[in-house]
């Protein structure tokens, strides 16, 4: 009879260890207008009634190792959302992909308003080196260092916390419009139209032989007064770039869905990609898979409330550049068109998913990723002589 | 000895027992021999009861536009492959025999929705239809009776034993089974030829067209030939009978040659079979139709070269998995080899040298006066089954990285630039500054963020030009 009660009783903890819930809460969330907006969701496959803790992703506050609680309102909106999204980011690459590693991927530790740099060694750098902001990233599983008391660390996502910070002290930041380049080119039609102008009346006075001496001296003291406002104006140029270009950055990484899938890519196609630095064949992957989740060919637009920076988009029409391959350019969306653009050919994503295991890291795009594509395509029987055609033609036109 | 058959070819000296057999043999053989061939030449005559120009390559018709296709339906005309049981193989050759056939046998008077009907149903192609367009207009039948060459020496100034001669001859085209536009062509020739006082000038098409109108007209005043036949030819002679640069019969020709030379497992492959629109439709490019060009401009061995220059492309991008280039120093010995693995510079350098075998084709005595364009190389390989319908498109559209075209809306944007740019000139100031303005919003907001041309800096190869 004792052990009767006592298997029941470890059935019992066994199935309450193993129990899952769901949860229904505030998300931020993509409306039908691909706005973000607050949206009620269900938070499934919960291991804890009252915190972050799920099956598959543990939610915690910077360095804590303790799940955020349902009752913390400062943080609850962010853990929410982090959750909700790395939930359809996996099941994106299991139920598409049918991806066995994402399937194996043990539990793994969210990090949200945590601003400690990554240390390869220790973990997490002192709280008082270079403090982030703005930002999030997935780290590689670590070995620790048992004497000094850090213990090993599975893969992890950080989200960083935002911060308003001057477009001036970003580096290799993007200026999205060249006020000198548009005065300069209105300067020449401008002075291209006073020639025409002038060629004309010249033509007009040598015909008729007569010339309204007061309408002619009017005429040259506009032209004259336009012409030297629009020196002026191109001389100061950079003050004018300053009043009409966006000051400010600010991002909310932990609100946005796009980079919360963006950073679950990472972990996704970590069995082949190694996180061990950005580069732009890894971003550019991430980025592909993020814009598949969020079914979307815009990564973090419209969100002005949460974020200011332009984000990334397919349609930018950048054509290949050799500064693309090297780690300060590596966030460009280049690589997110291209690819995108390659699986409109192809019309299937497990052939991007598969280049992982065709290129390193440290590839690069002009020639590893081009060639890993191009394998693939000759591996497989159904990709046509059109497609690899069609593919030459595309990756020319790009001027790669 | 003597052989007493002389008429019989190889005749050998026989004796009297064998001459006897031979005689025996030869005498009930005979009527079953010519009732042979009669009956064999009257089974090939019959024995075609399809159309021998059927289409198996083109996919929409040029010919087959939105009115033709409402008429097509309107006048409910459909001819099918019964069309073809009162057309021999022989008479298939000659485009008036398809006018004769819907006019006679098929009792009616829409030729042109009639041939549009054999096209709409696959029973001819876009090449055929157009060559019997060529007749739609024009009698079916010209008949010369009674030949007086006296009545032919009335009219002065010319070889009236060379007119008689071609008169003689046209004549006959219909019992010899010629095509009344093959011999229209000769009687043509032969008559402007026949002019004594000839200048030494080289004559235009146009004054050789005067002169064979004089002509007819010289043979009708003197009763040589009906006022019928004199406007029939007149009739050939405005449709430019004579000028035109192919024919059925050479079209089959061509064609039957290539059909013989597609190798057979290209013709079982199902993926390499079928239409295409792209070799019958309009190419943008160059403004042509691609297979009607083929089959115009270019002989049957002219067609088999140029298929192979694009299969030896195909082939080496298939199969090149690197390039190696070879430095070799005065002793005949590699002493560096460069190796180039990018899929994008192997392409570039393999379009590159397609394009210069291109090039040298006029090298090439069987090209010495064709001016071959990429599109003649898609459409022969295409006509050799070696390229599937399905990659057409793609491979036209290659011509586009070395002849890049301006899109639609680059030309609207470019002239409607250019018009407000002059209209500008009679804008007084300042008003004229606001247009400049107002032409550089639009400028910038219609261009957007479009960046410049791709830079091939990185690549050894470079652009394709």
């Amino acid at each position: 009879m004792k052990r009767i009660i006592l298997a029941i009783i470890s059935l019992l903890s066994i199935s309450k260890a193993y129990a899952s819930y769901s949860v229904e809460m505030d998300v931020m969330s993509r409306n039908k207008r691909f706005r973000l907006k607050k949206q009620k969701m269900l938070l499934s496959n919960l291991i804890s009634n009252n915190s972050f803790e799920g099956k598959n992703f543990k939610i915690v506050k910077g360095k804590s190792e303790d799940a955020i609680l349902f009752t913390n309102k400062e943080l609850r909106l962010k853990a929410a959302t982090v959750y909700f999204h790395l939930e359809k980011a996996r099941n994106y690459f299991i139920k598409n992909l049918n991806s066995s590693f994402v399937q194996s991927i043990p539990t793994t530790i969210i990090r949200i308003e945590h601003f400690n740099k990554f240390n390869e060694l220790g973990h997490f750098a002192n709280d008082n080196l270079e403090p982030q902001f703005n930002n999030a990233l997935t780290i590689p599983e670590g070995a620790g260092y048992e004497p000094a008391g850090i213990k090993p660390w599975n893969t992890e996502i950080w989200f960083r916390p935002s911060k308003k910070i001057h477009i001036s002290e970003i580096e290799n930041s993007q200026i999205p419009i060249d006020a000198k380049k548009m005065l300069r080119t209105f300067r020449n039609g401008v002075h291209m139209s006073s020639l025409q102008k002038f060629l004309m009346d010249y033509f007009v006075i040598k015909i008729y032989g007569q010339l309204d001496r007061k309408a002619s001296i009017e005429q040259f003291i506009r032209t004259t007064g336009t012409s030297i406002m629009l020196e002026l104006a191109l001389s100061q140029a950079s003050l004018i770039q300053r009043l009409i270009t966006k000051r400010w950055y600010l991002l909310e990484s932990a609100l946005i869905p796009e980079i919360i899938y963006h950073e679950y890519s990472h972990l996704a196609l970590s069995d082949g990609l190694k996180l061990n630095q950005s580069t732009a064949v890894i971003e550019g992957m991430a980025d592909f898979f993020a814009g598949k989740i969020s079914n979307s060919k815009e990564l973090a637009t419209k969100v002005s409330k949460y974020n200011s920076f332009n984000g990334k988009r397919v349609s930018s029409t950048k054509l290949y550049q050799q500064e693309f391959e090297s780690t300060s350019m590596a966030n460009t969306d280049f690589l997110f068109g291209l690819l995108w653009q390659v699986n409109e050919i192809v019309q299937d994503e497990s052939l991007i998913y598969d280049l992982r295991n065709k290129i390193t890291t440290d590839s690069n795009i002009r020639d590893n990723l081009i060639k890993g594509i191009f394998e693939l395509i000759d591996e497989n029987p159904k990709y046509t002589q059109e497609i690899k055609l069609k593919l030459y033609r595309i990756f020319y036109l790009r001027g790669i | 000895m003597t052989c007493d058959y002389h008429h019989l070819p190889n005749c050998k000296n026989y004796t009297k027992q064998e001459n006897y057999f031979r005689l025996v043999y030869i005498s009930l053989m005979k009527p079953y021999l010519i009732l042979l061939f009669l009956f064999t030449s009257f089974h090939a005559q019959s024995a075609t009861k399809q159309s021998m120009f059927k289409n198996t390559r083109e996919g929409i018709s040029r010919h087959l536009g939105l009115w033709n296709k409402f008429w097509l339906d309107k006048k409910n005309i459909k001819l099918g492959e019964d069309f073809f049981t009162t057309l021999s193989s022989q008479e298939q050759l000659c485009e008036e025999n398809y006018i004769k056939n819907i006019v006679h046998h098929h009792n009616s008077d829409e030729i042109k929705y009639s041939i549009l009907s054999l096209r709409k149903n696959n029973l001819l192609d876009d090449i055929a239809t157009a060559l019997i367009f060529d007749f739609k207009k024009v009698p079916f039948e010209i008949n010369i009776d009674d030949l007086d060459i006296e009545k032919i020496k009335q009219i002065k100034n010319l070889n009236h034993t060379q007119v008689y001669q071609a008169l003689k001859q046209f004549s006959t085209y219909q019992k010899k089974k010629q095509c009344i536009g093959e011999s229209f062509t000769q009687l043509y020739s032969s008559l402007t030829n026949s002019i004594l006082k000839k200048s030494k000038r080289n004559k235009s098409i146009k004054q050789t067209d005067k002169i064979f109108k004089r002509i007819i007209k010289k043979l009708y005043k003197k009763n040589v030939i009906t006022k019928k036949t004199r406007k029939n030819l007149s009739k050939l002679l405005k449709n430019k009978i004579h000028q035109r640069k192919n024919n059925l019969k050479n079209y089959f020709q061509v064609k039957s040659f290539i059909e013989k030379n597609i190798k057979k497992e290209n013709l079982e492959d199902e993926i390499k079979s079928g239409t295409s629109d792209f070799i019958s439709k309009k190419d943008k490019i160059n403004k042509v139709y691609p297979r009607s060009r083929l089959y115009e401009k270019y002989n049957q061995f002219q067609i088999i070269y140029m298929a192979q220059i694009l299969d030896r492309f195909l082939k080496r991008l298939e199969m090149t998995a690197m390039l190696g280039i070879n430095l070799i120093d005065e002793n005949q010995e590699t002493f560096e080899t460069i190796y180039i693995e990018s899929p994008m510079e192997i392409y570039r350098f393999l379009l590159k040298y397609m394009r210069h075998e291109m090039r040298t084709l006029k090298e090439n005595h069987l090209f010495s006066n064709a001016q071959v364009i990429y599109t003649d190389l898609i459409a022969a390989s295409f006509e050799l089954y070696q390229i599937p319908p399905s990659s057409l498109e793609e491979l036209l559209k290659v011509e586009e990285l070395w002849n890049p075209q301006k899109s639609k809306h680059d030309k609207i944007i470019m002239w409607g630039k250019l018009f407000t740019q002059t209209g500008i000139i009679f804008v007084p100031p300042p008003y004229n500054y606001l247009a400049t303005l107002s032409i550089w919003v639009i400028e910038s907001f219609f261009q957007g963020n479009k960046e410049e041309e791709a830079s091939f800096n990185h690549s050894i190869f470079g652009e394709v030009q």
